[in-house]
């Protein structure tokens, strides 16, 4: 299948600072691969690297076995969404989507046909002849995409794509672009700091922080099995505890608390993560792991978020809506069988 | 619009008339001074242009002005001319080169090229003259002078309509869609600059058609620009005779101007407008 991308060893500073530090990765080919992290984690710079716009310090970009690491971006044939989409102002809408092939040499009548079949694609045929400032920060949007798309690309970048959109309208072409990439098939590299877009939108994650991959897997694995406490943390919402310890005989030690064991690290420090769905409440006739108090409770539909505090540690927990909590006061808590997730600490 | 009192309406619109009278009335005073045939009202017995001594109002002053200052008119306007050919050849690579910072000491020269606006135009021509002594009294001292003040303004006009655009991004979507570096000039840039470029020739027409300081001291009698006749005429010439010469100089930059102005207005209600 064409459409592998991939990069070794991607290494690029700023100065002194390290914007990538050593990053491989193999793309799934012809699937969306997003690349998740919080601003300055090197995502926005692994993706300019690999439309060729950067020249990484060490490392090398390979589409299909050819290295291109020393490929200009003119020559490289990658479609590019950018984040403030960068549509030429002094063209129309429709001469911005035909801009790629008129550099291309395709004939006017030509690329004036296939620049229409891409209004289409991105519903917006009635733009066409409205100037780039005529236009709406979605239509935008929309034309940014149908211009990365016009080139055929061989492989489809979008840094960020959605984030100069308010909420709304952002949940609405989420799902769009959703089913766009889907029929479309295209290795697409997709960056962004928003976890539901990442995981709406990637078949595969990578989580990034400070220059490096910390994990890469599907959102699935990712959620249940995260590599670090970052990652735990990054994606969907966790009780960290960086200082837990697991016991000879397998019991898992934390600050408030000592449950059984589960998963099969060897004795010694480790870290743990309980997620906020991780805690049941004990009835009166069962025997309770922990007690805690209750902070705050919000109700937010199908589900209640509570604050807790066991001992001095902060906990989030929620519950099904349905269930019967004292507003104040101290909880009788259990953990689910198999929640705690523990892991051996990462190499520092 | 709102409606005011009428007192208040009276009042803003009486003090803006006030203002525009003082502000106008010395261009007026010139204006109608080069039509006016003062040797009919008695006043005056300037005779040595002839013709037209029983009429009030009269053009022979500036049939005498074009004969007289017409080398100085002439070479003005192709000084003026020049100006604009190499500022737009030096200022527009200048410019993109600055905004990209495409060299070390970017930042220094851009401040740089603003110093010779604030430093008095007799400094700057004394310092050329004891430089560039070799070539004095050629015009290309006179030229080389001017560009120092025309093409900040070329350059500034070039630099803040890149930054304004981030320009940076159109050029690296150019690039991602197969232009290299000359197509994308070609296609994104240029085309982007083309307002700040129409501008900017107008503005360096104007400071160059216009300027004194330098074009006086780096004058020879046969290279003079107009504002140097201008001096000239005020100092040995009659009233009307310099009326016309002034009435003719701003026939020529006050088009230029207005100009500019209606192009300015349009620029930045697109910029608001997020273009």
């Amino acid at each position: 299948m064409t459409g592998s991308l991939s990069i070794e060893n991607l290494s690029k500073h700023y100065g002194a600072t390290a914007a990538l530090q050593r990053v491989s990765h193999a793309f799934a080919p012809g699937r969306v691969t997003a690349i998740l992290g919080p601003s300055g984690s090197g995502k926005s710079t692994a993706l300019g690297i690999i439309a060729g716009l950067l020249a990484p310090d060490v490392g090398r970009v390979f589409l299909d076995g050819a290295d291109l690491t020393r490929v200009p971006p003119e020559k490289r044939g990658f479609g590019v969404v950018f984040q403030n989409y960068a549509l030429f102002p002094h063209l129309t809408v429709v001469e911005n989507v035909e801009f790629g092939l008129r550099v291309r040499g395709v004939g006017k009548a030509e690329r004036r046909r296939r620049a229409g079949e891409m209004l289409d694609l991105a519903r917006i045929p009635h733009l066409a002849e409205r100037r780039v400032h005529q236009v709406s920060g979605g239509e935008q949007q929309r034309v940014a995409v149908a211009r990365a798309l016009a080139i055929r690309p061989r492989v489809l970048l979008m840094d960020e794509p959605l984030s100069a959109l308010d909420a709304r309208l952002r949940d609405d072409l989420r799902a769009e672009l959703a089913r766009l990439l889907r029929e479309l098939a295209l290795t697409t590299v997709y960056v962004t700091h928003d976890q539901a877009e990442a995981m709406s939108l990637g078949h595969a994650l990578i989580v990034m922080n400070r220059g490096r991959i910390e994990q890469a897997g599907t959102a699935e694995e990712i959620y249940r099995a995260p590599a670090s406490p970052f990652v735990a943390g990054f994606i969907g919402a966790a009780n960290v505890f960086p200082d837990a310890e697991k016991l000879s005989d397998g019991a898992v030690r934390l600050p408030f608390a000592t449950f059984p064991a589960n998963g099969t690290s060897p004795p010694g420090p480790c870290w743990a993560m309980l997620r906020p769905e991780a805690f049941e409440v004990a009835r009166e006739d069962e025997p309770a792991d922990f007690a805690a108090r209750v902070e705050s409770a919000f109700f937010l539909g199908a589900h209640m978020r509570v604050q807790l505090r066991a001992g001095d540690r902060p906990l989030t927990a929620e519950f099904p809506a349905g269930a019967v909590l004292p507003s104040s006061g101290s909880l009788r808590l259990r953990v689910r069988p198999g929640a705690l997730y523990i892991r051996a600490n990462p190499e520092p | 619009m709102r409606d005011r009192p009428l007192l208040l309406s009276v009042a803003l619109g009486s003090v803006s008339a006030l203002l525009l009278v003082v502000v106008l009335a010395p261009v007026l005073v010139v204006i109608a001074g080069s039509f006016l045939n003062t040797a009919f009202l008695g006043i005056s017995s300037e005779r040595w242009v002839a013709g037209g001594e029983s009429e009030l109002v009269t053009f022979k002053w500036f049939g005498y002005v074009l004969n007289l200052y017409r080398p100085q008119l002439t070479f003005g306007v192709q000084l003026a001319l020049w100006n604009v050919a190499l500022c737009l050849l030096i200022g527009v690579p200048g410019g993109c080169a600055l905004v990209r910072r495409a060299f070390p000491g970017c930042g220094i020269l851009e401040d740089l090229l603003l110093l010779p606006l604030s430093i008095p135009g007799i400094t700057v021509s004394i310092g050329l003259l004891q430089a560039y002594s070799m070539i004095r009294g050629k015009w290309g001292l006179l030229l080389a002078g001017q560009l120092l003040y025309t093409l900040p303004f070329m350059v500034r006009s070039v630099t803040s309509t890149l930054r304004a655009h981030d320009h940076a991004a159109l050029e690296r979507a150019a690039h991602s869609l197969g232009a290299g570096f000359w197509r994308t000039w070609w296609l994104v840039t240029l085309p982007n600059l083309r307002h700040a470029l129409v501008v900017g020739s107008l503005l360096v027409f104007a400071v160059s058609f216009g300027e004194f300081n330098v074009s006086f001291l780096l004058n020879t009698p046969l290279y003079q620009g107009f504002p140097t006749a201008l001096y000239a005429t005020y100092t040995t010439n009659s009233f009307q005779v310099s009326s016309a010469a002034t009435t003719l100089f701003l026939l020529v930059i006050v088009p230029v101007l207005l100009v500019i102005q209606a192009l300015g207005g349009r620029e930045s209600t697109k910029i608001e407008q997020g273009a």
